[in-house]
């Protein structure tokens, strides 16, 4: 083999070194539990899997004159398991706002100088929330032995309850409900004071059956507020009562609308039943008005029924307006709803219905079909909160009507974030308790992709990569891992919503692409479906199905709080030695005439100043170093040459004189987080060519690699992460030649942005100004 | 200005006064809204001598704490955005974000203020350099949006002179040195 020699014939920046410790590409097998007979090595249901199931026969009255909701239950606990259960565990979410709540013991406060009303009310709020136990019985109606710890209820059983049986029995209960507007809360009452009307959101308003299985055993961490919930599918039997004029929107399929709806309304739900473009009012905004301006004295009860349904909520009041159209799917279609007051429009009449069906057309594609038959949307001001079939919604517009588009968005966006909370997690039935990020940030995930496929260029605020440098890049001491539980987690919305939509959002675009991942996620959706999965079982489905090996992945944006950070170190250009003297020996002078030295500012003025040197007088002082050329070419050189190239073969002399440019591109890893390179290298003709580069490049050395590229055309340019795909931190390093990146301010500034530039409008309100300025020229 | 508008005052009446606070009982929602994260790019412009710095807030946060002062909604970004908006958004960030060079405190100069649909809220201030100043210390307190969100921080993101600083304010921590020559070959 012939070597050639390549010239150097330029060096770009220098670079340091760093030591290398863990491999970044080591397996997980010590983060992962071991595979079983429950969950197996592919992250699918093992042969022995199983599950809970508790089914609850409900009856419920809203007392709207005192804010107090009353309730009897029958629940029938089924034990799949294959353990024998002593005691069983139910949850008391409401106890969150007892008095004696440790959700109020251990928030931390302080107080000022100053302090508004708002504030102090709510320091002075001596709200008795909580559950208010007045029996649990026995299907026999004997009282039952329990316990309560907290939020935590414990029922002692009389006779253990074996594998395969099942157990009966009766909890009643009531409890005031909170006013959300004033001490906040995931549920509770908006009051409207201007005309004394209620609007109920409903839910954790029962005792319900904590989860019990082979990952946790009881699921029984207490209910502080942040880590939400773990729920047993099961079947659902709902009686409400409630003022006779109220309008009920439920999880559930109406059972009696005969009883509780008029035969228009009747006959409006059967037209939307065959309607899928436009949503038909079943009570409209009028007739709402006309309710809530006189309150009825008498009580209507309304029954739903669930099947496999993790939870249970509902939303009551005289002021809904509600309108439904239905959404068709392959096997069965679903009746798309929405609740809201006018309080609401025009922005709910306009959106609502239409972004539910919106939202099960696109979460379906990328999962399973919508398997319940209705998908509600409840309006009540600022929250979002997701139950099975129903959700809480806020985006309400100001009251003359007008919103600006960030209320728009921020409706659309909640929205589609909690109607997309039915597929994650309450049938893909996560534990919210113990990972915030299982269903949170697969939601938002799905979510990004919803929005912008809503319209073009919506400004979804999480799932693009670009949109976490901030956080990631942040302070590592205020970062923990995703892999962090519900409750310790510091940063909330970035460690369990943004990071991980954006780690999944990496993997299907730079990553995996997009067909190898959605096949793995809709893999993954459809075995859990209807199950309680843990990571593990996402990690491993998501390699099982793809064929690809993500375990470095999941270790660097999973367990740790590894940046992406990576930086052009170094570039060196080299061309071919084509060993022809004629050519180098002219490169090398060209190269030397060029070299900083030749232009020293002495010899400059001396070639002046000195108008005649010693030897130009006196020549007899020459020799022969004196007219010596070392870049002439010689007939040995020539000889040389002829007999090195008589030695190569054809191929070899081809590539001699196919006048390559080769580039050496030394790379460093300087957030820690391995990830693939994507390098655009720009051409003198301007043209531009993207390699993209796995991870892997990093297996052997996770700080520094360099790599080889080699064009015909001579680059002008590169540019690291040119798509922005990566979530690199500092883009100053991504640029040869180097480049700073103008910062926000400066793009402020150059915008002509300024201070007291006065009001502006939204496009909306501008148009309807100019309409009135036409009208009044006329 | 009237900025305390409909604000009660306090007088201290023991430093040991034990409150527990109901304020933040409503806590999380399912919501994808919890940040309490604002962050502050300050860069170090060496030609004209000034500490260029872009904030970043949560917008609807940001609105609590205008509520919070006792204002009715200001209508941010919108049209009928009220005239006293930006005075109350820069009085309200003068109050809480400093910066010290040397031990002296510099005064800032309000540039602008914007607000995305996905409800950033993006302040500019710049921080001009006393003439003259050699740069030895620089010290930033941060305490935006702590009084309402206990669990608010402030990411002071510093760069200067082709180097990275970075300090964190929380409520436990609100100011602290983010830049020092005197500890340089630590």
């Amino acid at each position: 083999m012939t070597k050639l020699l390549l010239s150097l014939t330029t060096l770009m920046m220098v670079g340091g070194a760093m030591a290398q410790s863990t491999n970044k590409f080591k397996q997980l097998k010590e983060e992962l539990a071991t595979p079983n007979v429950y969950r197996t090595a592919s992250g699918a249901p093992g042969h022995e899997y199983y599950q809970q199931q508790a089914n609850y026969v409900m009856k419920l009255e809203l007392d709207d004159e005192k804010q107090i909701l009353r309730g009897e239950e029958t629940v029938t606990y089924i034990n799949n398991s294959p353990d024998r259960l002593d005691y069983l565990w139910l949850q008391l979410d409401q106890n969150m706002r007892a008095k004696d709540s440790d959700s109020k013991k251990i928030r931390t406060s302080d107080i000022n100088e100053s302090v508004s009303f708002r504030e102090l009310k709510r320091l002075h709020n001596e709200f008795d929330g909580g559950f208010k136990i007045e029996y649990v019985k026995d299907k026999s109606n004997k009282d039952i032995n329990y316990t309560i710890n907290k939020t935590m209820l414990r029922i002692d059983l009389q006779k253990p309850l074996q594998s395969g049986q099942s157990y009966t029995f009766k909890v009643k209960w009531w409890y005031n409900i909170n006013n959300r507007m004033e001490i906040g809360g995931r549920s509770g009452y908006e009051y409207f004071e201007d005309e004394d009307n209620y609007l109920y959101t409903i839910a954790q308003f029962y005792p319900r059956m904590a989860v019990y299985n082979e990952v946790e055993g009881w699921q029984n961490k207490q209910f502080l507020g942040s880590g939400e919930f773990a729920l047993t599918f099961g079947d659902y039997d709902v009686s409400i009562t409630v003022p006779s004029d109220h309008v009920v929107a439920s999880t559930g399929v109406l059972q009696n609308a005969n009883s509780v709806l008029s035969s228009t309304q009747r006959n409006r739900l059967a037209k939307a039943k065959s309607e899928t473009k436009t949503p038909v009012f079943i009570v409209t905004e009028d007739e709402a008005r006309e309710a809530e301006a006189k309150k009825a004295s008498g009580k209507k009860t309304w029954n739903f029924k669930a099947q496999n349904v993790r939870d249970f909520g509902f939303a009551s009041s005289r002021k809904f307006i509600w309108d439904a159209m239905t959404v068709k799917q392959e096997e069965k279609d679903v009746l798309a709803m929405s609740f809201y007051p006018k309080e609401g429009n025009p922005l709910w009449e306009r959106y609502s219905t239409k972004v539910v069906a919106h939202t099960l057309k696109t979460y379906s594609k990328y999962t399973f079909d919508y398997p319940y038959p209705v998908a509600i949307s409840v309006h009540s001001k600022s929250i979002g909160m997701e139950y099975p079939m129903i959700c809480f919604n806020g985006g309400r517009p100001e009251p003359d009507g007008t919103y600006s588009e960030r209320t728009k968005y921020g409706m659309l966006g909640v929205i589609i974030h909690e109607v997309g909370h039915n597929y994650f997690p309450m049938i893909v039935n996560s534990d919210e308790r113990q990972w915030t990020w299982m269903d949170e940030g697969l939601n938002t995930f799905l979510q990004y992709l919803t929005e912008q496929e809503w319209e073009r260029g919506y400004p979804s605020s999480r799932g693009p990569a670009y949109k976490i440098v901030d956080y990631m890049g942040g302070d590592k001491s205020y970062i923990s891992p995703i892999m962090t539980n519900s409750e310790s987690i510091l940063q909330f919305g970035n460690n369990a919503y943004g990071k991980p939509a954006t780690a999944l959002n990496i993997l299907r675009e730079t990553v995996m692409g997009r067909e190898l991942f959605d096949h793995a996620f809709k893999t993954y959706a459809r075995r859990w479906m209807f199950k309680h999965p843990t990571p593990a079982d996402l990690f491993r489905t998501m390699e099982d199905a793809s064929g690809v090996d993500l375990d470095w992945f999941w270790r660097g944006w999973f367990y740790t709080t590894d940046h992406c950070d990576i930086a052009i170190d170094n570039i060196q250009h080299f061309k071919i030695n084509s060993g022809d003297p004629e050519v180098e020996k002219a490169f090398a002078k060209d190269q030397d005439a060029k070299s900083p030295g030749k232009r020293f500012i002495g010899d400059q003025r001396n070639l002046e100043d000195i108008k005649e040197t010693e030897n130009e007088r006196d020549p007899s002082i020459d020799d022969f170093y004196t007219s010596y050329d070392p870049f002439a070419t010689t007939i040995l050189d020539q000889k040389q040459y002829d007999r090195f190239l008589s030695s190569l073969t054809e191929d070899e002399k081809a590539l001699l004189k196919s006048d390559y440019n080769y580039y050496q591109i030394d790379l460093r890893n300087i957030g820690g987080l391995v990830m693939p390179v994507i390098l655009e290298f720009t051409f003198a003709d301007g043209s531009t060519e993207v390699q993209r580069i796995p991870a892997q490049i990093w297996q052997r050395n996770n700080e520094e690699v360099s790599k080889v590229f080699f064009f015909k055309k001579e680059v002008t340019g590169v540019t690291l992460d040119p798509f922005v795909e990566t979530a690199d931190c500092d883009l100053n390093n991504n640029f040869w030649p180097a480049r700073m990146v103008p910062t926000k301010f400066q793009m402020f500034k150059q915008r002509g942005g300024r201070y007291g530039q006065g009001t502006r409008e939204n496009p909306m309100q501008k148009a309807k100004r100019i309409e009135e300025m036409k009208g009044g020229s006329k | 200005m009237q900025l305390l508008l409909k604000q009660l005052f306090l007088v201290t009446v023991s430093k040991f006064l034990g409150i527990i606070s109901l304020l933040f009982l409503m806590n999380p929602m399912a919501l994808a809204h919890e940040f309490y994260l604002s962050i502050a790019k300050i860069d170090y412009n060496k030609e004209s001598h000034t500490f260029e710095v872009a904030i970043k807030l949560t917008a609807h946060d940001y609105e609590a704490v205008v509520e919070d002062m006792g204002f009715d909604n200001l209508h941010l970004g919108e049209s009928n955005e009220s005239p006293k908006a930006d005075a109350i958004l820069f009085k309200y960030i003068l109050s809480e974000l400093s910066l010290e060079v040397n031990g002296k405190g510099l005064s800032p100069n309000l540039i602008g203020k914007e607000i995305s649909n996905d409800d950033e809220l993006w302040v500019y201030v710049e921080f001009p350099l006393i003439p003259g100043t050699q740069i030895e210390e620089i010290k930033i307190r941060n305490t935006l949006l702590m009084d309402q969100f206990p669990k608010q921080q402030n990411h002071n993101h510093l760069k200067i002179n082709g180097t990275s600083r970075a300090l964190v304010c929380t409520k436990q921590r609100s100011s602290g040195i983010i830049y020092s020559t005197k500890n340089k070959d630590d």
